[in-house]
Order: C-alpha cells, then sequence, then structure tokens
C-alpha cells in the first residue's frame, strides 16, 4: 500500500491526527514538514507505521497503543510519554522527559536522550543508544532502560522496581539508587533489548546493572529523631 | 560587572547565589550568554552556525531560521555557562 502523506505545512495537528487514527491497520503515512511540531502522532490505536520526516516538538508519538512511529530527525520533550504499547523511534536526538510514565512499549532514541529520560517509566521500555542526562530513570517504578553510552548525574533517583543498565560510565547515582550485580539472566534480558534497539556498540557482558536499594520504600518517623 | 567581573563570572555568581529554577539569557553590548539552573526544569534550545547563535524554548521556534537546517542544534547543560562574544 502507498504510504499517506500528510504535510505539516499545509495541516493542523489535529488534522494530521484525525487522518491517522482514520488509517486501517497496515497503513503507513508520511508526516512531512514537522518544523519542531508538537503532539504529532499522539492517542493512536491502530497497527500503522507513522514516519516523521526531520524533527519534531514535544510528546511525539504519546498515549500511543499500538503504531510504530519513527522520526527522522530530533524531538523536544516527552517523545512516547504515556506510551501503552508499540514504538517510537527516534533516529536523532530527544529532549527531555524521554518515554516519561510509559507502561508499555519500545521508546529507542539512537541518539542521546537529555535529562529526566525515562522519568516515572511504569512498564515502558526505553532504549538510548547514546549518553542520557541528569536524573535519568527518575522514580522509575517498572519497566527497563538501556543506556548505550554515559549516563549523568543522579541516575535512578528514588527508582521503584525499573532497572537501568548502563554501557557506559555513570557520573552519578541518585538517593537510592545501587549498582548490583550482572547476573546471566541480566545479560540475556541486555542482549535482547540490544537486538531491540539496533545498538550493535552494547556489550550485554560489560554493562552496569543500577537499581533500587528500597531504603527509601518505609518511611521511618524517627530517622535521625529530625521530626 | 560593575564591579569588574566579566560575564562569565558574573553568571558564576548567580549560580551560586539564586535559588530556584531559572534558565538565563543574559546580553551585553558584545556578548550573549546561556546558563540554566541545576535541574534544568526550563525548556532551552540553542542553535548555533558561523553567521549566528540563537535561543529559544522550543526547537519550533527556530525551526524558520535560515540555514537552520545545518545548525548545531543543542540543549545546554544544567550549570553550564555558554557565553559567544562578537
Amino acid at each position: 500500500m502507498e504510504p499517506v502523506i500528510l504535510s505539516c505545512a499545509e495541516l493542523s495537528t489535529r488534522e494530521i491526527n484525525a487522518a491517522l487514527a482514520a488509517l486501517p491497520d497496515g497503513a503507513c503515512a508520511r508526516v512531512l514538514e514537522p518544523g519542531g511540531r508538537h503532539n504529532l502522532a499522539v492517542g493512536l490505536s491502530n497497527r500503522i507505521r507513522v514516519d516523521i520526516e526531520g524533527h519534531a516538538g514535544y510528546y511525539i508519538g504519546g498515549l500511543g497503543q499500538g503504531p510504530d512511529v519513527v522520526v527522522s530527525g530530533f524531538v523536544g520533550w516527552s517523545v512516547g510519554e504515556n506510551l501503552m504499547a508499540g514504538s517510537v523511534r527516534v533516529k536523532g536526538n530527544a529532549s527531555e522527559c524521554a518515554g516519561a510514565s510509559s507502561h508499555g512499549g519500545t521508546i529507542v532514541i539512537e541518539g542521546d536522550a537529555s535529562s529526566r529520560a525515562g522519568i516515572s517509566l511504569k512498564g515502558g521500555t526505553l532504549l538510548v543508544a547514546g549518553n542520557v542526562g541528569h536524573m535519568g530513570g527518575f522514580m522509575a517504578q517498572a519497566g527497563v532502560m538501556l543506556i548505550g553510552g554515559d549516563a549523568g548525574d543522579a541516575l535512578g533517583d528514588s527508582l521503584y522496581e525499573a532497572v537501568i543498565y548502563v554501557a557506559g560510565k555513570i557520573a552519578s547515582l541518585g538517593s537510592d539508587a545501587r549498582m548490583e550485580e550482572l547476573t546471566e539472566a541480566d545479560v540475556q534480558v541486555v542482549q535482547a533489548l540490544a537486538d531491540l534497539g539496533g545498538f550493535d556498540h552494547v556489550q550485554p557482558e560489560n554493562v552496569t546493572r543500577v537499581a533500587s536499594a528500597r531504603s527509601l520504600y518505609n518511611f521511618d518517623a524517627l530517622k535521625d529523631q529530625k521530626y | 560587572m560593575a564591579e569588574g567581573a566579566d560575564l562569565e563570572e558574573a553568571l558564576r555568581t548567580v549560580l551560586k547565589e539564586m535559588d530556584g529554577f531559572f534558565t538565563l539569557l543574559v546580553t551585553t553590548r558584545t556578548q550573549f550568554a546561556v546558563v540554566r539552573d541545576s535541574f534544568a526544569c526550563k525548556p532551552a534550545v540553542i542553535a548555533e552556525t558561523g553567521d549566528y547563535v540563537a535561543m529559544a524554548s522550543e526547537y519550533h521556534a527556530l525551526a524558520g531560521l535560515p540555514g537552520i537546517t545545518g545548525a548545531r542544534v543543542f540543549e545546554p547543560m544544567p550549570e553550564e555557562i555558554h557565553v559567544w562574544s562578537r
């Protein structure tokens, strides 16, 4: 099937998203001249492929439950936020909060991701080929992150049950995050994630596993006797 | 700066003294500087070419600039001071 062509130069965001939502499963669409436009391909539940050909703005592919969205450029804040299923792949860099609060599906950043990548992750998968900024995985509750490059300061601050794998260096860990021993099962998980992302520079047996130390799980009213 | 500090020194003082969330764009007659607080909660995007440096809160605002496709577009890191002079 020939891809449907939708140009941001001619259509409003609402018109583009309505046109995408009306496509049957298996269809493809090309979104042209995005010029940093926000909210493209959000809230879609059909199994379509959307190619956004250029740089895009905030919330790209957010709330998706089905489509595969590919951006040939960089994206603004919160790409794939609240993703439920399907995928969002960014061929460039991503700004802050990539994959924020995503419950399922896969978000792949082929470049770097800025600060707070994977904030409040709730079960989704976030794969970053390059580096991430500060506070990656902040308060992430479930799901997994693979960082193919280096992680900035305060990685995994206030983590719950999400796990973060880092192939490069970690500038510092956040509160209650700790490095854990890598098991054989972890290596297999990382291999599968690297394959999913198409990251051939990640050596699964050489990554660092970061998870919660769980010392913040229970509030200690007598801690330091300061309350 | 009235006491002799240059723009970068002055912004270092700002980082030390100012509390809360901020992204600042400061200009003088010949300089242009950007600095963000340690959390970098406020958005900032910089586009740099051989001809100009532009800053906005999001790329959308820069998308119409001449030569933007060849520009180096990046987000300044927290507590990093960027100064350009002409």
